[in-house]
């Protein structure tokens, strides 16, 4: 694996992602205990989400649920013998992807309360602002500029959505 | 035929055929818009047409969106349907490398193949392939998603286990909803509005558009401006086309492939182009380039899901099985015209049948120039538009798209939380292709296993059904076969390395 443009890679599993700043302070973890881990949680959620079904009904979801804490388990023992160290985040600015993240959720959630025109406005004129702001310092002119692009860009795909194919997009408040 | 083909070269129905490609392109390439929403909008314009008129329409369309899909699965590492889910593997590293239109120059070769393919098994080979579609019982519909799982083993990028992990939870997530059989609603946690389930396209943008979305995002820049030219490394579109005829053995395989899995009802171009996808990787001189932007896997997903338009309709024109969405409005349109499937559709209506079919082959060479230069063109402009200005778009284009699916916000959700679930599981080893695999096989395999069930209560033990007939004996080997091959290729190579150390 060639070496990023910081320099190193680190953890077994470098072959993916696990390339890390030398001074970034991240740390390569076990994935395989967290995934397992993680694997053994969904399966003991799912377990407990089981209800009163008819044989016909239990009977694969049962197997299912089965083999995914086998082979969770199996991860777990993994993790021990021969784990496969990797350094989450490795990518970018975590900070950045968080905040991308939280903004997708509330736009998803928006939609229903507020509308898709105004929930997707804010979503995305705030998300322009932000990721912009990461690399530039923006003028008062490009911002209002790019006001202009996003009503056209939105606007232009609800018109698509709604009068071409028919499809009434969520209302909340305003449109 | 021949009567069937002078109709549909006429200026008027070569215009709609035109027209339907450009328009099926556009849907397909929207992550979300399917080739039944792109057929069902096209649906009542129909009405008004000459029956031959609108069958070559909706067939074009249907050409165009299964092709469409790549655009997406190319440049933004979406599959824009179902079927170019393979696409996105080797199509969007070959993007990032700067070989966007190389890759998109591939897969309209490709397509175009598959496309013609298609239509040429469907024009001389339907009744006997229809016979063989009879022939798959649940058992068989068991068997054959049990191989498709054998698939994870290529399909996941780090330890088999991972990726064995990853196909069950897919499993895991296509059982919330109503059960195929007992019809009781499943892990529904309390919330009625999981009791539709997990619709599989809400899955796959969720699971491919938002990690690549939040990656652009993490990293200020957008994944193909990486590449600052675009990059021709097989001579231009002329170069490619022939490197693309040039592996004559891969096509032929991939439309075999493709062509067998799409006479199956219910198992669509996302499983012909995954199998297809697979096979090529375990034939190909250099696996290990597999990943990386290999034009191979491209083009194997490629040919495979677009002989599925023609393939599918198999038996849908001499049976009346819609094997998949589009194909069911397709069948309405046929029956609305007074059109029964069957053998009379080809003797009696046999102008109409053929015109219908003759206009897919026509839309399969109509993907060549509309595909390249719209290809081109959008390449073009997704490069120039910056990260702060992509990441919202897509994020839009896959908002409206998931929501359009079932006019439903609860799908949104699902799409952001399944996104940043496989974002999570992305950084910990866990490759959303496996999940895909298990999201679309878990359906078929349940339905298979407990359909089996219940006929083998006359046996002492029911499973047995599982395995007493021949068609279910070959699979059966095939699924052994598929799961010793890899190691057994480890186990060569292994030998031949330690023989050659030894040799030195």
């Amino acid at each position: 694996m060639e070496p990023n443009e910081w320099g190193r890679e680190t953890g077994q599993g470098a072959g993916r992602e696990g390339v890390v700043a030398p001074d970034s302070g991240r740390r390569p973890l076990n994935s395989d205990i967290i995934g397992g881990a993680l694997g053994l949680a969904l399966a003991g959620l799912f377990w407990l989400a089981r209800e009163q079904w008819s044989f016909w009904s239990a009977v694969f979801p049962n197997l299912t649920l089965g083999i995914l804490a086998a082979l969770s388990l199996g991860l777990v023992i993994k993790g021990f013998l021969k784990p496969e160290m990797l350094v989450l985040l490795s990518e970018g600015n975590r900070v950045r992807i968080l905040v991308t993240a939280v903004v997708l959720l509330l736009w998803a959630f928006g939609i229903r309360t507020l509308g898709t025109l105004l929930s997707s406005g804010v979503a995305f004129y705030g998300l322009t602002l932000y990721l912009a702001s990461a690399g530039q310092r923006i003028r008062l002119v490009d911002a209002f500029k790019w006001l202009l692009v996003v009503i056209v860009e939105i606007g232009a795909l609800y018109l698509i959505f709604s009068r071409v194919l028919g499809v009434s997009l969520p209302r909340g408040i305003w449109l | 035929m021949l009567s069937a083909l002078s109709q549909i070269l006429q200026p008027y129905p070569l215009l709609l055929a035109i027209g339907g490609t450009a328009l099926g392109l556009v849907v397909g390439a929207m992550p979300g818009l399917s080739a039944t929403m792109a057929l069902a909008v096209l649906l009542p314009f129909t009405f008004a047409m000459d029956p031959l008129h609108g069958l070559v329409a909706l067939g074009a369309v249907y050409m165009g969106a299964i092709y469409g899909g790549a655009f997406a699965a190319i440049l933004v590492n979406t599959p824009g349907t179902p079927s170019s889910i393979a696409t996105t593997f080797e199509g969007y590293p070959m993007a990032k490398k700067g070989e966007a239109e190389d890759a998109i120059t591939a897969a309209t070769v490709a397509s175009t193949i598959g496309g013609l393919f298609g239509v040429g098994a469907l024009l001389f080979l339907a009744p006997p392939l229809a016979q063989f579609a009879l022939r798959f019982g649940p058992a068989e519909y068991f068997w054959i998603a049990i191989l498709g799982l054998t698939l994870i083993g290529s399909l996941s990028e780090g330890p088999l286990l991972k990726g064995m992990a990853g196909g069950v939870i897919g499993v895991l997530i296509s059982l919330i909803g109503i059960a195929p059989l007992g019809g009781e609603s499943r892990f529904g946690f309390g919330l009625p509005a999981l009791q539709g389930g997990v619709h599989l396209v809400v899955a796959l943008i969720g699971m491919f558009a938002i990690p690549e979305l939040l990656s652009m995002a993490g990293t200020g820049k957008a994944a193909l401006a990486q590449a600052t030219e675009s990059v021709r490394r097989s001579g231009g579109t002329f170069g490619m086309i022939k490197r693309v005829l040039s592996m004559p053995g891969n096509l032929l395989r991939s439309c075999i492939i493709g062509e067998i899995v799409s006479i199956v009802p219910g198992a669509g171009g996302n499983i012909a182009g995954l199998v297809s996808y697979n096979e090529a990787k375990r034939y190909s001189k250099h696996p290990e380039r597999y990943g990386k932007g290999e034009v191979e896997g491209l083009v194997a997903s490629e040919a495979a899901n677009n002989v599925t338009v023609a393939g599918s309709m198999v038996p849908l024109l001499t049976l009346g099985i819609p094997g998949a969405p589009p194909d069911a409005l397709i069948l309405g349109v046929l029956l609305m015209h007074g059109l029964r499937p069957g053998a009379e559709l080809f003797t009696v209506s046999g102008t109409m049948t053929y015109g219908f079919i003759l206009s897919m082959g026509l839309a399969a060479l109509l993907l060549l120039p509309i595909g390249l230069l719209a290809g081109t063109w959008i390449y073009r402009a997704v490069v120039r538009v910056p990260a702060y200005f992509l990441v919202p778009t897509i994020a839009l284009m896959t908002i409206f798209g998931s929501f359009a699916l079932r006019n439903n916000t609860t799908d949104v959700i699902i799409m952001v939380v399944l996104g940043l679930a496989a974002y999570l599981l992305k950084e910990l080893g866990f490759h959303p292709a496996p999940i895909v695999l298990g999201l679309i096989l878990g359906p078929i395999a349940e339905t298979g296993f407990v359909t089996t069930m219940l006929l083998g209560q006359a046996y002492a033990v029911p499973a047995l059904r599982l395995f007493d007939n021949t068609l279910s004996q070959v699979l059966i080997a095939l699924v052994v076969l598929f799961l010793l091959a890899p190691a057994l290729s480890n186990w060569r190579r292994s030998r031949k390395e330690r023989m050659n150390k030894g040799g030195a």
